[in-house]
């Protein structure tokens, strides 16, 4: 088997084949939005917010960036660096394995982030995702071993990671939150006074976030670290209608009359009825907080219908469809990724590796994860974001937290109740792909039939 | 100092770096912001719209739509605006922004903005630089 360094190589190589394949493609959705902003900052100079959600500034700034660098290539640029960049996500991937896990399940955990479809295909999407990750990993290594030999270049380091990571994309911060609980916890644990370690590593975390709090304080009156988007997030995900992101662009492209009506198995499905409408207001904080009053009045006016839309979030959260996979649905894809003779192929194989990752994943939380903090906080951040809203994005961050779970697995025998542990979770996986079956069997089919 | 070579200067020095950016963070004055944004600061308009959001008025767009500075004609277009200005107004006032090609550069601010399903494409991107004055 390879080592670790050559997964490394061989996963980057096939992300480069993939945006070469990819070709420039169309911008769908947030990806507009985002180079939207990158494009207005470059122009005036201001990054603004976007009128229904503040998002945090690193992901526009690189489009300013690429804008300024590269002219109208910048967004192919940024793409580029999403490929570069994913080394790091390679190397964090087995790295964490290697200490949480055990130095065997390093390569496991690098071979399947390197042949890892659905995640590969991201570096060639105009979203955060990819960078986000590139930045968390290494960041958790170096929190892992910054604490255990207290070094403060680790943890300065580590700290700097993981609060840039934040600047990136808004649960990041609430990582980083978890973080710096999690280093002052471990410290009091050990029984070591609370010394200047894990106050380096809190304020390494605050430093690149203190510009831009600054800068929100100055605009808004309040030091907004990361971003401003649960009001509209709430709006989405808490309301009477089932939003799922995977499938709602594709059935926009139907004519309204013979679109077919999607909908989560039906004890998980809404009926649309006694729903609430965006609400106005003249500022952003004014309307995101207006949004999170209308979404605690629903909740508690149907508590049922939040519960029971909770597992249809999840349910589109694992479903096993992506992105990249919705964009060959599109037609976005004008390079040969779009052609049927490598785009069928793909689909299948990222939508097996998909599935698979989802059982084994769920198989392994469940039985044999690494029982550490690092390990434990952002995996269990990212797997309550269907709290909110439901789409395969989500799992993007997700993804490398499940691979080393994954390589526990492969590199564990299991006793008679962790297996059992194992079944009944793969089992409830398996449940909770049947309720979005529809939608992802829609999706599949429309992805298969175009190119 | 501890026995890793840990000191409390590097905490102190980075809690200072943190509270650097915040000790000219104040919300500047409306009239301020006018000041500088009729001075071709477009960064003023965001500013404005978060604090001062009265301050954006029809007249306070017109007034710019016949400015000097190109960019600042462009800036018209802005999603910023609204909803302190209705989007029918500031169409309205974008149709008279001069010359042609800038009245075509701001339709991608006002058409393709974030709130729009009719997003941004690769060839408005295209169109957009094609169509930029030199620097």
């Amino acid at each position: 088997m390879p080592t670790v360094r050559a997964w490394i190589l061989i996963g980057v190589s096939i992300r480069a084949v993939l945006a070469i394949l990819a070709g420039q493609a169309e911008l769908q959705s947030d990806e507009a939005h985002y180079a939207w902003l990158g494009l207005s900052w470059e122009r005036f100079g201001f990054l603004s917010d976007s009128q229904r959600f503040l998002w945090p500034p690193a992901y526009p700034y690189l489009h300013k960036l690429g804008f300024q660098l590269f002219q109208e290539e910048g967004i192919w640029a940024l793409r580029s660096l999403q490929v570069l960049a994913s080394g790091l996500t390679g190397w964090g991937v087995a790295s964490l394995a290697r200490r949480l896990v055990r130095p065997e399940a390093a390569r496991w955990a690098a071979c399947l982030w390197a042949v890892h479809l659905p995640l590969a295909g991201y570096c060639t999407l105009g979203w955060p995702d990819s960078l986000f990750v590139a930045l968390l990993l290494p960041g958790l290594c170096l929190l892992h071993d910054g604490t255990l030999d207290e070094s403060p270049k680790r943890l300065l380091l580590a700290g700097l990671l993981i609060g840039v990571s934040a600047l990136f994309k808004e649960i990041g911060l609430h990582i980083s939150i978890l973080a710096i609980c999690w280093v002052f916890l471990h410290t009091i644990r050990r029984g070591a006074a609370v010394g200047p370690a894990p106050l380096t590593f809190a304020l390494a975390v605050a430093l690149p976030l203190a510009p831009w709090a600054a800068r929100n304080l100055q605009h808004y009156g309040k030091p907004i670290p990361s971003g401003v988007t649960l009001g509209e997030n709430l709006y989405q995900g808490w309301n009477s209608k089932d939003r799922n992101f995977d499938h709602l662009p594709l059935l926009r492209r139907h004519p309204t009359e013979g679109r077919p009506a999607l909908a989560p198995a039906a004890p998980f499905a809404l009926t649309g009825e006694r729903g609430w409408d965006r609400p106005g207001g003249l500022t952003l904080l004014e309307r995101d907080a207006a949004k999170r009053q209308g979404a605690f009045e629903w909740a508690g006016a149907n508590l049922g219908d939040l519960a029971r839309s909770r597992v249809a979030k999840l349910a589109h959260m694992i479903a096993p469809t992506s992105f990249p996979v919705r964009h060959i649905a599109l037609g976005n894809y004008p390079g040969l990724l779009a052609d049927r003779a490598i785009s069928r192929p793909f689909i299948a194989l990222a939508t097996l590796q998909a599935a698979l990752l989802a059982l084994l994943g769920a198989a392994a939380l469940a039985s044999c994860a690494p029982r550490h903090g690092l390990f434990w906080l952002p995996t269990a951040a990212f797997l309550s974001q269907p709290l909110l809203v439901g789409m395969s994005r989500l799992r993007v961050p997700l993804t490398p937290f499940l691979i080393i779970a994954v390589a526990a697995l492969l590199t564990t025998s299991l006793d008679a109740r962790r297996r059992r542990r194992a079944v009944i979770a793969g089992a409830l996986t398996l449940g909770l792909i049947w309720v979005d079956l529809e939608s992802t069997a829609w999706i599949l089919g429309e992805a298969w039939r175009a190119g | 100092m501890s026995p890793k070579g840990v000191n409390w200067g590097t905490p102190l020095a980075l809690a200072l770096l943190c509270l650097a950016p915040f000790l000219s963070a104040r919300q500047p004055s409306e009239e301020a912001l006018l000041q500088r944004l009729r001075s071709g600061d477009c960064e003023a308009l965001p500013l404005l719209s978060a604090a001062h959001p009265h301050a954006l008025t029809s007249a306070l767009m017109e007034e710019l739509a016949r400015h000097e500075d190109l960019r600042l004609r462009e800036l018209v277009a802005h999603q910023a605006w609204i909803p302190h200005v209705k989007l029918r107004e500031q169409l309205t006032r974008i149709a008279t922004l001069e010359p042609l090609e800038l009245r075509e550069r701001a339709k991608v601010w006002a058409e393709r903005r974030t709130t729009s399903r009719e997003t941004l494409t690769r060839a408005d991107i295209a169109a957009y630089w094609a169509s930029r004055e030199p620097r």
